[in-house]
C-alpha cells in the first residue's frame, strides 16, 4: 500500500518538481553537515591551520579547507593533559545502564498498563507522561536537593537515577504503543495454547514489540550520553561526562579549540554508528506506533 | 475428550448483561453450535468456557470439575479464533508447534504431529512461510492445524469460517464436519451463519440477547421452533409471519386475517387443544417460503389469494414475493411456470408446515 502510494507521487511528479526537491535537499544537507564537516576535518588540523580562513572574496582560497597535514596532536591534549578517557567511561555507563532500567522497567510498565484492566488508567497512563512535559530545568533544583539529602549527588549511581527519571517515563509510552498494536486474540491464542501469563508476556508479547523496546533504548542512550544539564548538575565531578568536560576546555586562559573540535568528534560517532545499525528498527519504531500497515 | 456443563451462567460487563442465566450441556463428541445474531451472547459464552473471560455468576464443568477458576493454560482446551491469531513473528511450522512446544514434547514427537496436520488440512507446503504471505484461507487453516496437533479435551471454534469467501466458506464446512468425525472430538462452534450451524452442527443452541431461545438437533430447531425469534432465524429466506387472530368455531379454530380465513385442520389443533386455550387469540402465523402451494387459477381450494410483487429466479428455484393486502411474503417454488408481476397468485398452506405463535409471548402454540 504505502510503496504504491509513494510511487504515483513520484509519478505525477513534473521535472520541474524533481528540480526543486533535489535543490532544497542539496540546500539541507549542506546546511545540515557542513558544520559537522568542519568540526571532524578541523579536528585532525592543528589550531593554526583549522583558523586559516580564505580572504572574504577569494573563491579558491576555499581550497584550502583541505589543504593540511593531519595530526593527532588534539587527541593527546584531551587523553593525556585534560584526562577525558574517565568522561567518556562515565558518559557510557550513565546512559548505558540508565537505558537498561528504563527499558527494562518501561516494558513491563508498558505491558501492564497496554492490557491490564485497573481504575484511573488513563489518568496513571497521563500522568506517567505528564512528567515528561515539563522541562528539565524545571525539576532539576528539587532533584538536586533530594539527591544531596540521599547522598547521592555527585555519584555514578546518583546521575543513573537521575538519567532514568525521564528514561523511563519515554521508553514507557513509546513501548506501550507497541504493546497497543498487537491484537489481544494473539495472546489469547497463546494462554489457550498452554501459555502462563508470564510466558506469553515473553515468548509473545515482547518479541513482537521488540522493534519498539529496541528504538527506546536506542533513544534512552541517545538523550543521556547526549545530556548536559543533569550531568552539570547532579554528576559533579565524580560523575563528568563529554558534554560537561567539553565546556571546561573554555579555560580562562584561552579557548581550546582543537580539542574542543575533537571530543565533539567522539561524542557524536558512537551515536552515529548506533543509528546506522539499528536504523531499520528506528524508523519503524518511530513510526509504527501511529501507522496502521 | 470431554464433556461442558455450564449451569446458570452469567456474564455482566458493567450494568450489560451480555449472558443471562445460561444452561447448557454438550456432551462427549458432540458438535454444538452457539448461533444468534451479533450481541447474543454467543462468544462471550465460548470464551467463558475458554477461560479468557471471568465467569460472573454459575458454575462452568469440563467433564465433572468446575473450571470457573481455572487459568486457560490449565484447561486443555484448544481455541480457533475469528481473526485466526496467529503468532505473526513464528513460521506456519513453529504457529503448529507452539501448544506441543509449550508442553514439552519431544522434537520427533512435534514433527511426526505437525506434518500429521498439515496433511489433514492440506497446507504440507506452507510449513515454512511466514503468516503474513498466507492467504485467509490457508491462515484458517494454519490456525485449525494449530488446535489439532494435540489432543485437547474440547475445540472451541469462534467463528472460524465467517471471513472466507462465499465458495471457501461452502468448502471449509464440508472440511470441518470431516474433521470433526475424524478427530472423533468434542467441538463447541460459534456462529452468526444459520447455514452453518444447520449443515454441520449435532445440536444447535440459539440464543438472543444473552438469553438461550432452544437447543435441539437441526430438525428441532428449524422444523419446531420453539418461539418467534427461533422461526425467524433460522432458514433463508426467513420465515413469512403474519399477523392473525384465531378464533373458536365450533369444535375446531379458524385463522382469521382481514385478506383470508381458513380452518385449521385437527393435526394442527390437536396440537393446542389440550392447553387452557381462549376463544379469540392475536397470532403470528408463520409460514417458510416452501409452505405454500402455488396457483395462478383460483378455483383449486387455495387458502389466501394474492399478487405478485416481483419474482427472483435462482437458477432452479424461484422466490415469489407475494402481496396480500397490506402483507408481502416471500414464497418458494420451482422455476418453470410463467409468472408476471402483478398476475393473481393463490396459495394453499401446507397444514403440516404451519406455525403458530403467540403475539404477546412470542412463544409457539404448536412446540
Amino acid at each position: 500500500m504505502a510503496a504504491t502510494s509513494q510511487e504515483t507521487i513520484l509519478k505525477k511528479k513534473t521535472p520541474i518538481g524533481t528540480i526543486i526537491t533535489v535543490i532544497v535537499l542539496v540546500i539541507w544537507i549542506v546546511w545540515t553537515l557542513s558544520p559537522l564537516f568542519i568540526t571532524a576535518i578541523s579536528s585532525i588540523k592543528t589550531t593554526r591551520e583549522a583558523f586559516e580562513t580564505p580572504e572574504y572574496g577569494d573563491w579558491k582560497g576555499a581550497i584550502n579547507i583541505f589543504r593540511f597535514k593531519p595530526t593527532l596532536v588534539h587527541f593527546e591534549t584531551l587523553f593525556q593533559i585534560e584526562g577525558f578517557g574517565p568522561y567518556i567511561w562515565h558518559g557510557l555507563v550513565c546512559s548505558l545502564s540508565s537505558a537498561i532500567i528504563a527499558v527494562v522497567l518501561g516494558t513491563l510498565g508498558a505491558y501492564g498498563l497496554s492490557r491490564g484492566k485497573f481504575k484511573q488508567e488513563a489518568n496513571i497512563s497521563f500522568w506517567i507522561i505528564s512528567t515528561r512535559m515539563a522541562p528539565a530545568v524545571v525539576v532539576i533544583v528539587p532533584l538536586y536537593y533530594i539527591f544531596r539529602r540521599l547522598g547521592i549527588l555527585a555519584t555514578i549511581p546518583g546521575l543513573i537515577v537521575a538519567y532514568t527519571t525521564f528514561n523511563l517515563p519515554f521508553s514507557l509510552w513509546l513501548i506501550k504503543g507497541f504493546f497497543d498494536d498487537i491484537p489481544v486474540e494473539i495472546e489469547e491464542a497463546a494462554f489457550v495454547d498452554g501459555d502462563t501469563h508470564w510466558d506469553v508476556f515473553r515468548k509473545i508479547a515482547v518479541p513482537l514489540a521488540a522493534p519498539g523496546i529496541v528504538a527506546s533504548f536506542i533513544l534512552c542512550v541517545l538523550i543521556s550520553w547526549n545530556d548536559f544539564l543533569f550531568a552539570a548538575v547532579i554528576g559533579g565531578h565524580a560523575a563528568k561526562t563529554v558534554p560537561v568536560g567539553i565546556t571546561e576546555l573554555r579555560t580562562t586562559v584561552e579557548v581550546l579549540w582543537g580539542p574542543i573540535n575533537t571530543a565533539t568528534i567522539i561524542l557524536i560517532i558512537p551515536m552515529i554508528a548506533l543509528g546506522i545499525l539499528i536504523r531499520k528498527y528506528l524508523i519503524q519504531g518511530l513510526t509504527m506506533g501511529a501507522v496502521r500497515e | 475428550m470431554a464433556k461442558v456443563k455450564l449451569e446458570k451462567v452469567w456474564k455482566k460487563y458493567g450494568s450489560v448483561e451480555a449472558v443471562k442465566d445460561l444452561s447448557l450441556e454438550c456432551s462427549d463428541r458432540e458438535f454444538l453450535c452457539l448461533l444468534g445474531p451479533s450481541g447474543c451472547g454467543k462468544s462471550s459464552t465460548l470464551r467463558m468456557i475458554a477461560g479468557l473471560e471471568f465467569i460472573t455468576e454459575g458454575k462452568i464443568y469440563i467433564d465433572d470439575a468446575v473450571v470457573n477458576d481455572v487459568d486457560p493454560y490449565k484447561r486443555d482446551i484448544a481455541m480457533v479464533f475469528e481473526s485466526y491469531a496467529l503468532y505473526p513473528h513464528k513460521k506456519v511450522f513453529e504457529n503448529m508447534a507452539y501448544p506441543l512446544r509449550v508442553q514439552k514434547y519431544p522434537e520427533e514427537e512435534i514433527n511426526r504431529r505437525v506434518n500429521r496436520a498439515a496433511g489433514i488440512l492440506d497446507i504440507g507446503e506452507l510449513l515454512y512461510r511466514w503468516p503474513r504471505q498466507l492467504s485467509g484461507g490457508q491462515k484458517q487453516r494454519v490456525a485449525i492445524g494449530r488446535a489439532i496437533v494435540r489432543d485437547p479435551k474440547v475445540f472451541l471454534l469462534d467463528e472460524p469460517i465467517s471471513h472466507l469467501d462465499a465458495k471457501l466458506r461452502t468448502h471449509m464446512r464440508g472440511e470441518l464436519k470431516r474433521l470433526h468425525r475424524d478427530l472423533d472430538a468434542t467441538m463447541i462452534y460459534v456462529t452468526h451463519d444459520q447455514l452453518e450451524a444447520m449443515t454441520m452442527a449435532d445440536r444447535i443452541a440459539v440464543m438472543n440477547l444473552g438469553v438461550l431461545q432452544q437447543v435441539g438437533t437441526p430438525d428441532e430447531v428449524f422444523n419446531h421452533p420453539q418461539n418467534k425469534f427461533v422461526a425467524g432465524f433460522l432458514g433463508d429466506p426467513p420465515m413469512n409471519f403474519i399477523p392473525c387472530t384465531l378464533k373458536k368455531d365450533g369444535k375446531g379454530y379458524r385463522v382469521v386475517h382481514e385478506q383470508f380465513n381458513f380452518a385449521l385442520p385437527d393435526s394442527v389443533t390437536g396440537k393446542f387443544l389440550g392447553k387452557d386455550f381462549p376463544d379469540t387469540l392475536d397470532v403470528e402465523l408463520g409460514l417458510r417460503p416452501e409452505s405454500f402451494i402455488l396457483s395462478d387459477k383460483s378455483t383449486e381450494k387455495y387458502d389466501m389469494a394474492g399478487k405478485i410483487y416481483v419474482t427472483e429466479p435462482l437458477g432452479e428455484d424461484m422466490i415469489i414475493d407475494i402481496t396480500i393486502g397490506e402483507e408481502k411474503i416471500k414464497a418458494k417454488t420451482v422455476i418453470g411456470q410463467n409468472w408476471q408481476i402483478d398476475d393473481p397468485m393463490y396459495m394453499g398452506v401446507k397444514f403440516e408446515r404451519i406455525h403458530l405463535f403467540d403475539k404477546s409471548t412470542e412463544e409457539s402454540l404448536l412446540a
